[in-house]
């Protein structure tokens, strides 16, 4: 398969705030995207992820051209396929229709047409499509697709007779077919069971690397936006709260509710300390270096975004050789073979999870003392102003 | 009741594979039991005609060309139907037409109205000094001095009956999930294309399920007809009853067997595919239509004219000269009001009970027995009324010990039963299709009472469906005249008999106030029982 | 909830359904029962006024003629009939059941209250009110001296277009048939044939044909004589009006509405049913035909209402009624053969 890294000069896709909107009965409007942007670099893999209702399906649809944005402009490669002209953009108004913006798709539910056989489902894109094939290269390409996908004998099944994640396969391998510029997937893996999904997440993932097309694939699980995307965006209530890897997400997030989605989070409240260099707080736990992302600089006080996997617990004992932290009880242990969660109570009242390496056991009841443990040399833990975490929807 | 035949005690291969293939199970008896009561009339006529026809060649010469004629309509009216019901299904669901959900309830009422009262009105409506005529006169055109023959009994049947194929292909369209037609624009097709090649696949069963009912009713259908000129085999049967009764019975045998071979027909073809019932979640954007809204809005009227406003319109004008001069009223409808609704209500439960046992068979034990008693559900909607009230009366008064039934509500009631049961037959097989075999399963765990287990699971869910089935029966029986005439009691009058004896008379505002009433009733109930209980509520 | 709400409906249902059919099997409760083919607002006034006089109990069943025939008749094939009475529209029907030997033999007495041509030679039914076939026109485009004296006449040229028949309907069979009897096969089928190629409106029913003469649609038509008055009480400004033939002419056949008592009445319902027949055949009765329905009183010494105009029945007859019983089906072949839908 042709890799496309070489077919656009710039970004794949690129939206300047877009914004849907639907009226729905008696309510007026509901806001399911709200000026969204958007940078797709092209051959990468892009995970839109968030709580049900926080707009990303919408915000894909929108770029198939399923939904009609009311404000902003999408662009695919260089050429833009949907505008609305406002007060500040006064152009024409564009909409390029779905079937023209040569972008595949694949549904929650698959969509297979259920009156043809796997390969005329395969074929049905090619045919379709306004670059007309021979019907020699047509043969050659379902076979190359279906041996991709791993499905080399199932050409003349019905989808009927397909389980859930061979259907799914076969989708990819329909979307796939007519070449298309960028790949949108709708919560391709939820429809199936969750051993299943492990199995099939990780086929799909090397298929789209291997083609390296342009993708971009809506979900609620953080595992697998984190598992399979180069980059995620987190949204929340139709906003895109933050855009970065995995990385980026997890250690510098930009609001609590963000680091509370993608992954277990602690909020330790301290005081900021004064140093010249890099700004630390003081908290029970131990002074942490911290990344200042307060709305108010002038409080002292703040909230530090602390992992689990950065609580150290030592055994408690009166000697004068303990270690600077917080005493704590442990409340409750989950043991999961190669680590170990501890849910604690400290002293002063506040709870904390936390995980270690399973070389050290505590059971319940144990009084330990919790201390900070900076996981990389120079690195800082984001900070908060004290307060209410936006409401955050179930993870 | 139809897990009864499962042993689940009992896992051996050997004894599964007798279940399956074996016709003995009690459910399956149920199943041909019911059939032969559906078929019996079917087969009295079958019967009747060998020992009438001593000369049967020279009787039946008189059939050939009466028959093509019949099957010209039929097929015609079918088509035309499958093709107008579907059209308007996509454009009242699909689109952005003004005002669908009005027009949702509107195209469904030309059902409410009997065919004879309709083409009639209809007929009078065209004709001189009628309110299409004006209107059209008014516009620069010039109506059609006469409405007869071939093409006006295909129009004005087509305008009557395509809610047939309308009201399963819009429901249909309303369930459909979304993400099939979205792949196939994804995929490269246009709108239009994509409707052709992905959505219209989906549509086959419920098309083909309408026009089979649409062919069948315009089999046994005779009173438009005869007031259009247009010479049907069913008038052969009614003009020779007298007079001729071997051709009579002849002619019915005729029909019954072209119904039973249509019927089988259609029964093999849908088996192939089994319909998809997925629905999704996300409401999706209807298609705009812009420079088409007119022409669509005008192709709307222009079906529902011909179906229900001329006519009503005609029957208005009518019932308005009588209500002025006071010499009709309301008083004098309502004993007849009442016994259509005691029946037409009793009739539609009735329908949806028994035919119950067979949709399950169908949907969930598919089996030759089941096929088989189907199709002779379906059929009993091709017998005309007359011949199938004829059945019934000779079948009653020379079974000893059935006498008792003859000239009772009761027989009258099973004469609506076996002709309007494949209406209910139809809806309950979807709704038999629409529980979830997952959930059925489970409740298989939790409840071994298989008669619990039917009520608290599979019912509540099957309910739309059925309460749709029954609709459907009751509208049929509201405007049924030739069987009700035949096999009412003494001094019990409906409705429709008090709307033909008024026609046949010429008391033409009796007869308009009595129709206009009759859908009324039928309208309220087509909107409170067909689409309030089945519709999904979109948008 | 719901569950047993629609069950609680079904179970009503259910129990209605066996307390309507259990009141109305009882049919033998009533002194008579009639089979009636003619229809409710025509009959059913003076049989209440009978059961009010009599003190009789009357249930009807009402239907189209020749249905209520078949079932008498496979009622009686199967043990008896559940009719004491069958009153009739057309002379088809009764003539079917007549063949059939279905039929019991009227009492001397009622068969005199009418005129012997009237009444079934062998006794077994008998006319209690007339309908004449006529020609009924439109005023304002046909011009009444015009018109012919004779149905022979409409098949000239100059009627071409202008003449409206029901070849399917009952009444005109009947005619067909009379005619059949007076003039023989050959001149009947020839007629109809010129008839047929002389462009006639065809239409469904004698009211279709009023409703076309009044709106113009067509200039005239052959059907019986009191559907104009009919609809003239509907619609007064209705500008169509009766013309009758000679009246030797086949064209102004008399058709009577018969009343019969059924072979298998028990005694009892025979005199029952003798009573009924007497009545309507008295001047209340009479009168009511008259006066109500716009048709001829054939019971001797009555006389038409209105601007019913008078015929004398001597002149009339000389058709043998009891033969347009018989050969309907024959008439009907005639009529198709001629290139009309029978």
């Amino acid at each position: 398969m042709a890799n496309n890294l070489d077919v656009f000069a710039g970004t794949a896709v690129s939206m300047r705030g877009v914004s849907v909107t639907y009226s729905a009965s008696g309510e007026g409007h509901i806001v399911a995207v709200d000026r969204a942007d958007l940078d797709v670099e092209p051959g990468s893999i892009i995970a839109l992820l968030g709580p049900s209702g926080c707009g990303k399906t919408s915000l894909l649809r929108s770029i198939a051209g399923l939904e009609e944005p009311s404000s902003g402009e999408v662009v695919i490669g260089e050429r833009t396929v949907s505008t609305c002209p406002n007060s500040a953009v006064p152009t024409k108004r564009i909409w390029v229709q779905p079937e023209q913006r040569d972008v595949g798709m694949v549904f929650q539910d698959g969509a297979l047409f259920p009156h043809l056989t796997v390969r005329q489902n395969i074929v049905f894109g090619l045919r379709a499509t306004r670059k007309k094939f021979s019907k020699p290269e047509i043969t050659a390409r379902v076979d190359r697709l279906l041996e991709l996908v791993d499905l080399t004998s199932y050409g003349d099944r019905m989808p009927s007779t397909l389980s859930g994640g061979q259907q799914q396969r076969v989708a990819l391998a329909r979307s796939l077919a007519p070449q298309p510029k960028v790949l949108l997937l709708d919560e391709p893996f939820s429809a199936l069971d969750t051993a299943l999904r492990v199995q099939v997440r990780a086929e799909v993932a090397r298929i789209l690397r291997d083609i390296g097309v342009t993708t971009i694939f809506v979900t609620h699980d953080q595992d697998e936006a984190f598992v399979l995307g180069d980059k995620v965006a987190v949204m929340q209530s139709g906003q895109i709260e933050q855009f970065g890897t995995p990385d980026e997400l997890y250690r510098s997030p930009r609001t609590p509710w963000v680091a509370g989605f993608v992954g277990e989070a602690n909020f330790v409240v301290g005081t900021v300390t004064d140093k010249t260099a890099a700004e630390i707080a003081a908290t029970p736990i131990g002074m942490i270096p911290i990344v200042d992302h307060r709305v108010n600089s002038a409080e002292s006080q703040v909230q530090v975004l602390v992992r689990p996997e950065q609580i150290a617990l030592t055994s408690w004992s009166n000697s004068d050789d303990r270690p600077v932290g917080e005493a704590a009880t442990v409340v409750n242990v989950e043991y999961y073979g190669h680590d170990v969660r501890y849910e604690l109570q400290l002293d002063d009242g506040t709870t904390l999870a936390a995980r270690t390496h399973s070389t050290e056991l505590f059971i319940r009841g144990d009084r330990v003392v919790a201390t900070f443990q900076r996981r990389q040399r120079n690195s800082q833990s984001a900070a908060f102003s004290i307060g209410p975490l936006r409401p955050a929807d179930d993870r | 009741m139809t897990d009864a035949s499962l042993a689940p005690s009992r896992p051996q291969s050997g004894s599964r594979q007798r279940t399956a293939t074996s016709w003995v199970t009690p459910s399956r008896l149920i199943g041909l039991t019911i059939g032969a009561l559906f078929a019996g009339p079917a087969a009295f006529v079958v019967w009747r005609t060998v020992r009438l026809g001593d000369d049967l060649g020279d009787v039946l010469s008189e059939v050939p060309a009466p028959l093509w004629r019949t099957i010209q309509l039929s097929v015609l009216v079918s088509a035309s139907t499958a093709i107008v019901g579907t059209g308007l299904a996509w454009l009242t669901t699909r689109t952005n037409l003004p005002g669908r959900r009005l027009w949702r309830i509107a195209l469904v009422l030309p059902l409410a109205l009997p065919s004879f009262v309709g083409a009639a009105a209809f007929i009078a409506g065209l004709a001189p000094g009628g309110v299409l005529n004006d209107a059209l006169t008014a516009v620069g055109i010039t109506p059609p001095s006469r409405l007869r023959g071939l093409g006006a009994s295909w129009l004005i049947l087509s305008a009557f009956t395509y809610p047939y194929v309308y009201l399963p292909v819009a429901a249909r369209l309303l369930r459909l999930r979304s993400s099939l037609d979205e792949s196939g624009r994804m995929l490269g097709l246009s709108s239009t294309a994509t409707f052709f090649k992905v959505t219209l696949p989906q549509l086959r069963t419920a098309i083909f399920g309408g026009a089979l009912l649409v062919f069948l009713y315009t089999l046994s259908e005779f009173g438009a007809v005869q007031l259009l000129g247009y010479d049907t085999l069913t008038r052969v049967i009614f003009s020779s009853r007298l007079t001729n009764r071997a051709l009579s019975f002849a002619a019915a045998s005729v029909v019954l067997l072209l119904a039973l071979c249509v019927v089988a027909l259609e029964r093999s073809q849908r088996g192939v595919s089994r319909p998809d019932d997925r629905t999704s979640v996300l409401t999706r954007q209807p298609t705009r239509l812009r420079w088409g809204t007119i022409p669509a809005l005008a192709a709307c009227t222009l079906v529902l004219s011909v179906g229900l406003l001329v006519p009503v319109a005609s029957l208005a004008t009518w019932a308005q000269r009588g209500l002025t001069d006071g010499r009709i009223g309301f008083g004098e409808l309502v004993q007849p009001a009442m016994n259509t609704a005691l029946v037409a209500i009793t009739a539609a439960v009735a329908a949806t009970v028994i035919v119950l046992p067979i949709a399950l068979a169908t949907t969930r034990r598919p089996h030759r027995s089941s096929n088989i008693a189907a199709i002779s559900v379906v059929v009993g909607f091709a017998i005309p009324g007359l011949v199938l009230a004829l059945a019934l009366a000779v079948l009653t008064l020379n079974t000893p010990g059935l006498d008792r039934l003859y000239q009772t509500t009761a027989l009258l009631i099973l004469a609506y039963v076996i002709h309007f049961g494949s209406q209910a037959l139809a809806s309950s097989e979807s709704a038999a299709r629409s529980v979830p075999n997952s959930l059925r399963e489970s409740s298989r765990l939790l409840e071994p009472n298989p008669a619990r287990r039917f009520f608290s699971v599979d019912f509540p869910l099957m309910r739309p469906g059925l309460v749709a089935g029954a609709g459907l029966v009751l509208l049929s029986t509201v405007k049924e005249l030739p069987a009700t005439l035949l096999l009412s009691p003494p001094d019990f009058s409906t409705l429709s008999t008090e709307i033909w004896s008024a026609y046949e008379e010429g008391f033409y505002a009796a007869a308009g106030l009595a129709s206009l009433v009759l859908i009324g009733v039928s309208s309220v109930l087509t909107w409170v029982l067909v689409l309030r209980g089945s519709d999904v509520v979109r948008k | 909830m719901r569950i047993r709400g629609t069950l609680a409906l079904r179970a009503i249902a259910i129990v209605g359904a066996c307390a309507v059919s259990a009141s109305a099997c009882g049919s033998d409760g009533a002194d008579v029962t009639i089979y009636s083919g003619r229809g409710e607002r025509l009959i059913q006034p003076i049989l209440d006024e009978f059961e009010e006089a009599s003190g009789l109990s009357v249930e009807v069943k009402y239907g189209k003629s020749a249905d209520l025939a078949l079932l008498i008749e496979e009622e009686a094939a199967a043990g008896g009939s559940k009719a004491d009475v069958f009153l009739s529209q057309s002379p088809g029907s009764i003539g079917f059941l007549e063949q059939n030997d279905r039929l019991a033999e009227l009492p001397a007495a009622t068969l005199a209250l009418v005129p012997p041509s009237v009444s079934d030679d062998g006794g077994k039914w008998v006319g209690f009110s007339g309908r004449q076939r006529v020609l009924v026109y439109n005023t304002d485009q046909a011009n009444p001296a015009d018109l012919p004296s004779s149905v022979f006449a409409l098949t000239d040229p100059e009627w071409s277009g202008r003449v409206g028949v029901a070849p399917s309907n009952g009444s005109f069979q009947d005619f067909v048939t009379a005619m059949r009897v007076t003039e023989g096969d050959e001149i009947t089928a020839k007629w109809l044939a010129d008839l047929n190629a002389n462009d006639p409106k065809i239409y469904a029913n004698n009211n279709a044909i009023v409703q076309a003469v009044g709106r113009g649609e067509v200039e005239s038509g052959l059907v019986n004589h009191y559907y104009n008055y009919r609809a003239l009480a509907e619609n007064p400004n209705q500008p169509s009006a009766n013309h009758n033939f000679e009246p030797d002419d086949p064209g102004s056949l008399l058709i009577v509405t018969g009343a019969a008592i059924l072979a298998t009445a028990e005694a009892d319902e025979f005199a029952a049913g003798t009573q009924l027949i007497n009545f309507l055949l008295s001047s209340a009765g009479q009168q009511y035909f008259a006066t109500e329905t716009f048709e001829y009183p054939l019971a001797a010494g009555e006389e038409p209402a209105g601007d019913v105009p008078p015929i004398d029945f001597a002149d009339v007859g000389g058709i043998a009624y009891e033969l347009l019983g018989g050969g309907l089906e024959q008439t009907r072949e005639l009529i198709i053969d001629a290139g009309f839908d029978g």
